[in-house]
């Protein structure tokens, strides 16, 4: 351990820029040191005393990447990732556990690997307040971490009411979202399981920018799937606060394919804003009309996670505003934003673009760290969704930064081809089933 | 491969980092016995920016050996190979699903420089 917490106490004193700069100083005098150190593993050594110190909050993807690659990239600074759970549960592959599809490889993520393989410091703690003045983070049981640049990765929060009237936490204990958390998913999947032969199956969408803009579409395909075995005549409904949505032309192709007449889809156009939401008695009320489903989800409005909110990091859109080349928060200095709770440009918010920024962002750390400019930018997307068990299609994205902006690169990326054949799908689904397994072990230093 | 033994075919990428940076440090003397520097020496942001992207495929491409995966893995192809898969990618001369998207987004150089540190 790099610091026990009785002297991490000592030094709430402001961190000493002289100590920074001498340090800098030395390094630049070394100039191969700074590159060549990099190029070494994080082996089994720890940060050494006087090493600059990151603190990263929250460990989903964009959090634990960081954390690691902190650590890969420059063993000689001195990481503490800051957790309250000791495990994660991922929300990819989420839908197909829902319809008890995958669900033998579906284990929770621990945090062993970033302690072991990368000596990350894991304190599973709740994070309760941050003071930017005195850079220190006080977590709930007292302790007090100093930070040189902290990492904040809360992911996201809801926005019980917003413009579904009625649906608040307690709903959702009717009316699961199952949008975060292994409690949710479960719920729902208990109700569809109990979902009557001839029954319907509500989702109801938000409008953007929200976790995952495939997942309403995914989970529509998946339990479609499960329905067309286990419940005869069922439907799904979508009631849908988007005109269009992520992968359309390949999400409804399969449908015709693979769900005829099973998929019903209102589109804000047609009256698919959802309006109120009466739990007790079943109702959700749209703008089309009233319906009463047998199973409703609701995927509420989003914003960024509560830490952020809590501590000044997010702007009037409910999200955190950074710097697109290193994701330092631009309200709050020497503090980053990463993953799903920041605004990245063209990037959607996904596991695998939280990892992307996450590298880009220890890679500038490193570089801000030893003062020197952060120079390496390019972020990559690749999103996989299941329309069934073996059939995958997927969309891929990479971004540069220009114009002090994360850009879509024209030239790369695109989507599964319309029209392909069953094998392709089928190479797909294991392509998705590769990257699940290889973006765990890749965050979580497994 | 044949050059490759198989203990350069540790799993990890990271176990290839110090013989990486062996065969760098006796490049480096080499080319100090006044051969002519070649187009592909590095400069320091151009040896983050290959670092990034090395880092960058191992999002998908992490595959260990204990888990077979249908995502190849990239340890033990070697730089010749991945060079001229990245090419061939790029020009749609062979099947992909993804990597043909992927690919188009680096150019040349970075083709070069990811391939020599995945090596």
């Amino acid at each position: 351990m790099p610091r026990s917490d009785k002297s991490a106490n000592c030094s709430t004193e402001p961190r000493s820029r002289t100590r920074r700069r001498l340090l800098a100083k030395a390094l630049r005098a070394g100039a191969l040191t700074a590159l060549g150190g990099a190029l070494l593993p994080a082996c089994a050594t720890p940060a050494g005393k006087g090493a600059p110190r990151v603190v990263v909050i929250g460990g989903g993807y964009g959090g634990a990447t960081c954390a690691r690659y902190l650590r890969y990239f420059d063993p000689g600074i001195d990481v503490t990732l800051v957790e309250a759970n000791r495990a994660y549960t991922p929300c990819p592959f989420s839908n197909a556990e829902l319809v008890g599809i995958d669900a033998v490889s579906r284990s929770a993520l621990d945090y062993a690997g970033l302690r072991r393989n990368f000596q990350v410091r894991v304190i599973h703690e709740a994070a309760r307040r941050i003071d930017p003045d005195r850079h220190t983070v006080t977590l709930a049981e007292g302790t007090i971490l100093p930070y040189d640049r902290l990492v904040v990765a809360p992911g996201i929060s809801f926005r019980w009411g917003h413009i579904f009237a009625g649906y608040d936490e307690q709903a959702s204990a009717i009316m699961p979202h199952a949008w975060r958390g292994a409690q949710q998913l479960a719920l729902l999947r208990r109700q569809l399981q109990a979902m009557p032969a001839g029954g319907v199956f509500a989702i109801v969408t938000p409008a953007p920018p929200f976790r995952c803009p495939p997942g309403p579409y995914e989970r529509a395909s998946l339990v479609a799937f499960y329905l067309q075995q286990a419940k005869p005549r069922a439907k799904v409904l979508i009631l849908d606060a988007n005109e269009h949505f992520t992968k359309q032309d390949l999400f409804e192709e399969a449908w015709l394919a693979l769900y005829p007449g099973m998929i019903e889809r209102i589109p804000i156009s047609a009256g698919g804003l959802v309006h109120h939401i009466s739990p007790a008695r079943g109702l959700v009320r749209a703008e089309a009309g009233e319906f009463r489903p047998d199973v409703t989800n609701v995927i509420p409005f989003q914003r960024a996670g509560r830490l952020a909110l809590e501590h000044g990091l997010t702007d009037e859109t409910g999200w955190c505003p950074v710097d697109h080349k290193t994701f330092a928060s631009t309200l709050i200095p020497d503090i980053h934003v990463l993953g799903d709770s920041c605004l990245a440009g063209a990037m959607p918010k996904s596991a695998s673009s939280a990892n992307s920024q996450a590298k880009v962002c220890s890679l500038a750390l490193s570089a801000l760290l030893r003062g020197r400019a952060p120079t390496a930018m390019l972020y990559h997307n690749t999103c996989y969704s299941l329309v069934a068990p073996d059939y995958g299609i997927s969309i891929n994205g990479m971004y540069r930064y220009a114009d002090q902006r994360i850009k879509l690169i024209e030239q790369a990326g695109g989507l599964s081809p319309l029209s392909a054949t069953p094998e392709y799908r089928a190479r797909e689904a294991a392509y998705a089933r590769g990257w699940y397994d290889s973006i765990n072990k890749d965050s979580f230093g497994r | 491969m044949t050059r490759r033994n198989k203990d350069r075919r540790a799993p990890r990428p990271e176990a290839h980092r110090p013989s990486l940076r062996s065969r760098l440090g006796s490049l480096a003397v080499a080319l100090s016995l006044s051969l002519p520097a070649p187009s592909w020496a590095q400069s320091a942001p151009e040896r983050e920016r290959a670092k990034l992207i090395a880092a960058t495929c191992y999002t998908c491409h992490r595959a260990h050996a204990d888990t077979p995966s249908a995502i190849p893995r990239l340890e033990g192809l070697g730089a010749t190979r991945l060079r001229q898969l990245l090419r061939a990618y790029q020009q749609e001369q062979t099947q992909a699903t993804v990597m043909h998207h992927i690919s188009r987004a680096l150019s040349d150089a970075e083709i070069r420089q990811v391939s020599e540190l995945l090596d």
